[in-house]
């Protein structure tokens, strides 16, 4: 099920009036269970309806991780005293914390990458000149397999690090791997976040389900009115790029850099807003990321909840920045390698991970990565305008490559951007670029955070949202695009 | 919670009231819609001719009535219809009825599957152009023309603004009073220019499948109009109905088929994968006065006289 069509529009609040009234029992013995139920069996609908078979997975992915965690902590107790030092660790856990890496990297890699490997090996041997017939596995990715299996794993391991009691409850522990408005592309919660507040009784506040409500619509704008219009032009250009000008090809970019926001962060809003109506705190996934001083903090305010999962679970381990300038070199490009290749089996992926990683050198080495780590204050400097600039023209040059069928129709894109002649979009790029503005005004109150005064009057803030959702039922189309990272 | 239901209620009933007062305003800036619809379908009021021809772009744009009629005694008129399909048609045909000076002696209609098939959707520019202002109201009795449509939901026609679902501009330009895109043509950006670019289709799609007519065939019978069947140059036949869709065709109309006339020439006489260059259009205008001429005289030798009194 979409968050972007009409089904969700009749789940949504089903669900959500059958759960606060279910709520008025949460007191009593096994009124939270029943909740809870509710919860894991409405998160399973709204993922069947997509293809029921693929439950499976997710259950079994569910059971292995629930079995795991237990196990862990129990080896745990079992081997390691109380006052051993943090880093201690049992051999018998880690046994069982490779299990659950076996059994969810494995989920991942059959069903994400098996078929790129098995393609690029036959290349491979052609290259030498030995000819295999061509073939594939006969599989379907599953919609957000990356997306869950990276929340699962996060769980077994910091069981495993002792810093997470594992739950003893199957549905609680079921209804966190797969509550439905982060199952399918995230934001990818930690288990020691969201499932305490799955585990604790709910309090309905009206502050926070209006902040949902809009939260949900803000989403459903940047999807339905920026993401969708941008996606007819920049469908058209990337698809013809040789018959387009240099500087239709530039603003091809730009448009994808905005659907790709507008897609995703839409999408996060949505997750996070539908979240809230059902009283739970997911965390933020985009901090007006164009608005980045640099390439760093375009990773502190871009896809939060992956970058922070690589740098818990992947960066840190391998020593971070605070070995030597070698090994933090090495751990860099591993990092953004792998998170170019968690979103496709494709070589286009790994060089937008390794442009990232390039571009991240610079500020590393000269010790400058954590220059522009907190908020701006009151209206930016010159200084900080060009590096905002700049950033977006880098992440935007990223974006080609991340969008291109291949990399050499990447390369071709930037060739007939700089020699190409050809056609303009023309006056067809105004509605497009309206929607950029809108989203970037937005943006940009949400960066500054100025008191706009006439928002305190309800009927503004009501006429805004009434145009804000007449703006998503006028730019709804019966053939509007997926969202971009159910692909991941 | 109460609060919440309470305010949403409100909100419910603001939303609402404040689509209805944009209603008004596109009402307001349409002033005289009937003023609307005679401008919209000028050419069948008090329309006076003996053979009209029925299609969508690839008549309305690439038909010449100069070319084709050449030489008949006819009097002949193009009233196909950029971007619609045979709903339209058969709408079309039933205002001319009601509304013509006279009934026209021939019907020739475009039967390839881009007009009788199209895709039973309404969603490109033109076809919203003609017809999203009148569906709220029902206006020219309209609606009934679009319920087979795939995709045609009721709610979508009635509820305010629902029907502009898709098509943001087109609202927007409705709500500035502005009735075609060409009326601002020194505005440009309203227009959107046609991507010409010709591929040949990777194989023909010969559906074989029934190919409907709207009741545009019983219409003609009733009204004692002869029904003759067109069907267009196509590239690879990619718009020619099946052999088995034509003969049962056949059994209704005479038809004059002219899917192959630019074989292997179409990069010359196509400029994308529907529509003809000007001088492919000459030539399939030529192509359609010989049969029509043909027509006239076999008409004339069984003594039934083409030409009416």
């Amino acid at each position: 099920m979409f968050f972007n069509s009409l089904e969700f529009l009749l789940f949504l609040p089903t669900v959500f009036a059958a759960y606060w009234i279910l709520n008025l029992w949460t007191d009593r013995p096994r009124g939270l269970q029943v909740q809870n139920l509710l919860l894991l069996v409405s998160s399973y609908v709204f993922y069947g309806w997509w293809d029921w078979r693929f439950l499976s997975l997710i259950a079994f992915s569910t059971l292995v991780d629930f079995a795991v965690g237990l196990q862990i902590a129990k080896a745990n107790a079992r081997e390691i005293s109380a006052d051993a030092p943090e880093e201690a660790r049992s051999r018998t856990a880690k046994r069982w914390l490779w299990v659950s890496l076996v059994v969810n990297l494995g989920l991942l890699g059959y069903f994400k990458y098996a078929n790129f490997f098995i393609e690029n090996w036959i290349e491979a041997w052609s290259d030498v000149g030995v000819h295999m017939d061509p073939w594939s596995l006969k599989v379907i990715l599953p919609v957000g397999i990356s997306f869950y299996t990276f929340q699962t794993l996060s769980y077994s391991i910091d069981i495993y690090r002792r810093r997470l009691q594992p739950t003893k409850n199957l549905i609680d522990f079921a209804a966190f791997v797969s509550f439905f408005p982060q199952l399918v592309a995230g934001p990818i919660e930690r288990a020691s976040a969201l499932l305490p507040q799955i585990s604790a009784q709910r309090k309905f506040k009206y502050e926070e389900g209006v902040s949902g409500l809009r939260l949900i619509l803000w989403g459903m704008f940047k999807k339905v009115v920026v993401a969708d219009t941008c996606a007819i032009y920049v469908n058209d250009v990337f698809a013809n790029y040789t018959d387009y000008s240099g500087p239709t090809l530039m603003m091809g970019a730009v448009f994808f850099a905005f659907q790709i926001y507008g897609d995703f962060s839409g999408y996060s809003d949505i997750a996070i807003g539908t979240a809230r109506l059902f009283g739970i705190k997911l965390m933020t996934n985009f901090k007006t990321p164009y608005f980045s001083r640099d390439i760093a903090e375009f990773w502190r305010r871009w896809h939060i909840s992956l970058s922070t999962w690589f740098r818990d679970y992947l960066y840190i381990p391998l020593g971070g920045s605070r070995v030597g300038k070698l090994k933090a070199v090495r751990n860099t490009f591993v990092i953004f390698l792998v998170s170019g290749f968690w979103h496709g089996a494709n070589w286009t992926f790994m060089v937008w991970g390794l442009i990232h990683a390039l571009l991240f050198l610079p500020l590393l080495l000269s010790g400058k990565n954590r220059r522009n780590v907190g908020d701006i204050h009151g209206m930016p400097t010159v200084r900080e305008l060009g590096g905002i600039l700049v950033t977006f023209a880098a992440v935007t040059m990223a974006w080609v490559f991340f969008r291109a069928d291949s990399i050499a129709d990447a390369f071709g894109y930037f060739g007939h951007l700089i020699f190409g002649n050809g056609m303009g979009l023309g006056n067809r790029m105004l509605l497009a670029s309206s929607c950029i503005g809108l989203v970037l005004f937005v943006d940009a109150i949400l960066w500054l955070k100025p008191n706009i005064l006439l928002l305190h009057f309800k009927v503004v803030r009501w006429t805004v949202y009434a145009l804000g959702i007449f703006g998503v039922l006028l730019a709804w189309s019966d053939d509007s695009t997926q969202f971009i990272y159910f692909q991941f | 919670m109460k609060r919440l239901i309470e305010q949403g209620t409100f909100f419910f009933a603001f939303l609402v009231l404040t689509a209805i007062a944009l209603e008004g305003w596109l009402h307001v800036r349409m002033q005289d819609r009937r003023a609307h619809v005679l401008e919209d379908w000028p050419d069948m009021h008090n329309l006076e001719a003996d053979l009209v021809f029925l299609g969508n772009s690839r008549t309305a744009e690439h038909l010449i009535p100069t070319v084709a009629c050449e030489g008949l005694n006819q009097s002949c008129y193009n009233l196909a219809y950029d971007g619609y399909s045979v709903q339209m048609g058969a709408y079309r045909l039933d205002y001319l009825l009601r509304n013509g000076k006279r009934k026209p002696k021939f019907v020739a209609l475009q039967v390839d599957l881009s007009f009788c098939l199209g895709d039973g959707t309404q969603r490109n520019f033109p076809m919203k152009e003609g017809v999203l202002r009148y569906f709220l109201l029902d206006q020219i009795g309209i609606n009934r023309y679009f319920r087979n449509y795939a995709n045609w939901r009721e709610w979508d026609a009635y509820v305010p603004l629902l029907r502009y679902k898709g098509f943001p501009l087109m609202f927007f330009k409705h709500l500035l009073g502005w009735n075609r895109w060409d009326r601002r043509s020194e505005l440009g950006f309203w227009h959107t220019p046609k991507d010409i670019r010709f591929q040949l289709p990777e194989a023909p799609k010969n559906k074989d499948v029934n190919v409907p007519l709207s009741g545009i065939d019983s219409v003609c019978k009733a009204n004692d109009i002869k029904l003759i069947g067109i069907i267009p140059p196509s590239p690879q036949s990619s718009f020619q109905p099946s052999d088995s869709a034509l003969d049962s065709l056949a059994r209704t109309m005479e038809i004059f088929d002219f899917s192959d006339l630019f074989a292997g020439r179409e990069s010359e006489f196509f400029y994308d994968d529907a529509h003809f260059t000007l001088e492919g259009s000459e030539i399939w205008s030529e192509a359609v006065n010989a049969r029509l001429k043909m027509l006239e005289s076999s008409a004339a030798k069984d003594s039934l006289h083409f030409q009416q009194p």
